[in-house]
């Protein structure tokens, strides 16, 4: 039986392994020929007024807090792998630094790009996730985050270094499905903001500085009058055990007053007199932080619709 | 001996500060000086002369900074979005007094660029005093060790999770140390101010150890510790706090939500600043671990109701 058994697994693995070696390979393949690497992305001859200025620069995981003074970790918590910190000038007389960054995944591109919002930087470039604030430029494609940082520049000058980075980079993304359905109870948001991790939910609201919420990622509208945050869990098992978790932490904690529960919810007020409300839905929660009293009910049966209607398949993230 | 950079300008001398006579809050003051106060509050736009009646409010700066004396400053200084950075008034005022104190030297313990100082609107007129200030050019981000600015503290005593920190020497050369923090939000530990400006005096690889040497990422019990470990080595003989106007989402890099106070405060101990700070941010200090792990260190206490809080217009 014994002999059996190795037997049966060596004819399996004469079959098994180079099936995996040629699947390896061709994921590999598949991969690199899909994946630019960061120097791919910089300016070649096809811009011949711009040029490279000294060595390009890179910056891969950890190596990040040498470049970002504060807020490193942000960038972590999205998966971030590295990037390629580079000068460049423009017809010998411009001189311009890029930052790209590969953020893993285009998700966590819109994710970085959402939360590092600037609320006096203005579209530069139509049909372009894309920024301009005093200083600088950023945009994000596909997995990537690009930022270009300048003394001065004129608009045109800026277009042409951001379409020569641009059109190097093959796919673009619509951005993370949640973070349209969170927007979807109530239009026109001052921000949408998709995160993952504590820290990009503490980037918005301190809840408090442990992870009590425990999601797999998150989204948020930001209104004048309300916050809407759209949590999500891997299933609707750990979403329940999470949830239970979190209205025992904030129905007991002295940060939060006025704690009441109901079926399905929670609620609290903070110390600003913010309310609080926390509705559990399926492997989601959604949590409003409002002043005044806006109308939550549809704004959350417009949302559940909406997550509703893309769990089914019958709309797509992208 | 610290490499210093010396930066030559001309102009003139700002006009001399006064203390003002406009008196509300916590405790009212008829004009006279209360030497009694552990905390100065003083509430206006003017954020220079407001520097300078909060320090007056604890008895002058020539209280703290004896004549011929080298005095450090730790300044909150190296970020681009306004909130995120102490407003270059504050921390020009504390220099004046300094040297109007009598300070043989004013250094401080972090290279601070020129655009900080060419916010601020006195810029002009400060430049002759800005030329007289030191600095310690290799604590500028992201700082490395080099023998002669740097030293390695094996450990501290009473320390908990910090060992063979890398320290800026200029931090214990200095006879005055005085920390100048901006009272303001961070993702990671909800809040940054005068405790964590500390980081300050640490190379980058030192700051890294904060973050991951717990070995889990976004460990804010050990960042607080680490924070109140570095403490624990040398406390500054002075604080100024801005709660001008400060981000309260987003930190601490910025931007984000703004808060604006208008508030300079300065006292002595760091986790009553700290905690004040704090209420600033309508946060509570026991929801914020780096005042736990403070308190709990023996740096001081959060509890703010037994301390004489001065608080002037």
């Amino acid at each position: 039986m014994i002999r059996k058994i190795v037997i049966s697994k060596v004819v399996r693995n004469r079959i098994a392994i180079p099936a995996l070696v040629l699947f390896i390979a061709l994921l590999c393949t598949t991969i690199t020929s899909a994946q630019e690497s960061l120097y791919d992305i910089l300016p070649d001859t096809s811009c011949p007024a711009i040029e490279i200025s000294g060595e390009p620069e890179l910056f891969v995981g950890d190596d990040l807090f040498n470049l970002i003074n504060g807020g490193a970790e942000l960038y972590h918590e999205f998966g971030f792998i590295e990037v390629l910190a580079a000068g460049i000038s423009i017809s010998d007389t411009t001189t311009l630094k890029v930052e790209i960054y590969d953020m893993g995944s285009p998700d966590a591109a819109w994710g970085i790009y959402s939360l590092t919002y600037t609320s006096n930087a203005k579209p530069f470039m139509s049909g372009v996730a894309g920024r301009r604030g005093e200083g600088f430029a950023q945009f994000i494609k596909g997995k990537y985050m690009i930022y270009i940082y300048f003394d001065e520049l004129e608009s045109a000058e800026l277009q042409y270094v951001a379409g020569c980075l641009h059109k190097k980079i093959e796919n673009s993304y619509l951005a993370p499905g949640l973070m349209k359905a969170v927007q979807t109870g109530r239009a026109d948001p001052e921000r949408a903001i998709y995160f993952k991790g504590n820290l990009g939910l503490s980037s918005i609201y301190s809840f408090h500085y442990k992870d009590v919420f425990g999601y797999k990622d998150g989204a948020a509208a930001i209104y004048p009058d309300l916050k809407v945050f759209l949590l999500r869990y891997n299933n609707e098992g750990e979403c329940i055990d999470k949830y239970k978790a979190a209205k025992e932490f904030f129905t007991n904690s002295s940060k939060y007053h006025d704690q009441f529960i109901l079926r399905g919810s929670f609620h609290m007020k903070d110390r600003k007199e913010q309310q609080i409300d926390c509705h559990f839905e399926n492997s989601f929660l959604i949590v409003f932080i409002s002043t005044g009293e806006p109308e939550l009910n549809s704004i959350r049966e417009v949302i559940v619709q909406s997550m509703h209607v893309s769990a089914t398949g019958k709309t797509g993230n992208r | 001996m610290d490499r210093r950079s010396f930066i030559k300008r001309g102009a003139a001398t700002g006009a001399a500060a006064f203390i003002g006579t406009s008196l509300l809050g916590r405790e009212v003051m008829a004009g006279a000086i209360s030497k009694d106060a552990d905390i100065a509050v003083v509430n206006g736009t003017d954020s220079f002369e407001n520097t300078k009646k909060a320090v007056d409010v604890l008895g002058g700066m020539g209280k703290f900074v004896p004549k011929g004396s080298k005095v450090g400053l730790l300044v909150n200084a190296g970020f681009d979005q306004k909130g995120a950075y102490v407003d270059p008034d504050i921390t020009l005022s504390v220099m004046k007094m300094c040297f109007e104190a009598g300070a043989d030297e004013v250094l401080s313990v972090q290279y601070i660029h020129d655009v900080y100082w060419e916010r601020s609107p006195r810029y002009e007129e400060m430049k002759d005093m800005l030329g007289k200030l030191s600095q310690v050019e290799s604590n500028d981000f992201p700082a490395e060790f080099i023998e002669e600015d740097w030293k390695t503290l094996p450990g501290i005593e009473g320390a908990v999770s910090l060992k063979d920190v890398e320290v800026v020497k200029a931090m214990d050369e200095v006879d005055v140390l005085i920390n100048i923090f901006i009272a303001k939000h961070h993702a990671g530990s909800m809040y940054t101010g005068a405790l964590k400006n500390t980081m300050g005096f640490c190379t980058r690889k030192t700051n890294v150890f904060f973050h991951l040497g717990s070995g889990e990422r976004n460990d804010p019990d050990f960042l607080a510790q680490c924070i109140a470990d570095i403490n624990l080595h040398r406390q500054p003989d002075l604080i100024i706090g801005d709660a001008t106007e400060f981000i309260t989402t987003n930190g601490p890099a910025g931007p984000g939500e703004m808060s604006k106070l208008d508030k300079v405060f300065a006292g002595t101990n760091l986790v009553a600043m700290d905690a004040l700070g704090v209420s600033y941010n309508d946060v509570a200090a026991e929801d914020v671990p780096t005042l736990l792990k403070a308190e709990t260190a023996g740096l001081g206490s959060y509890d703010l109701d037994g301390l004489n809080i001065v608080e002037i217009s």
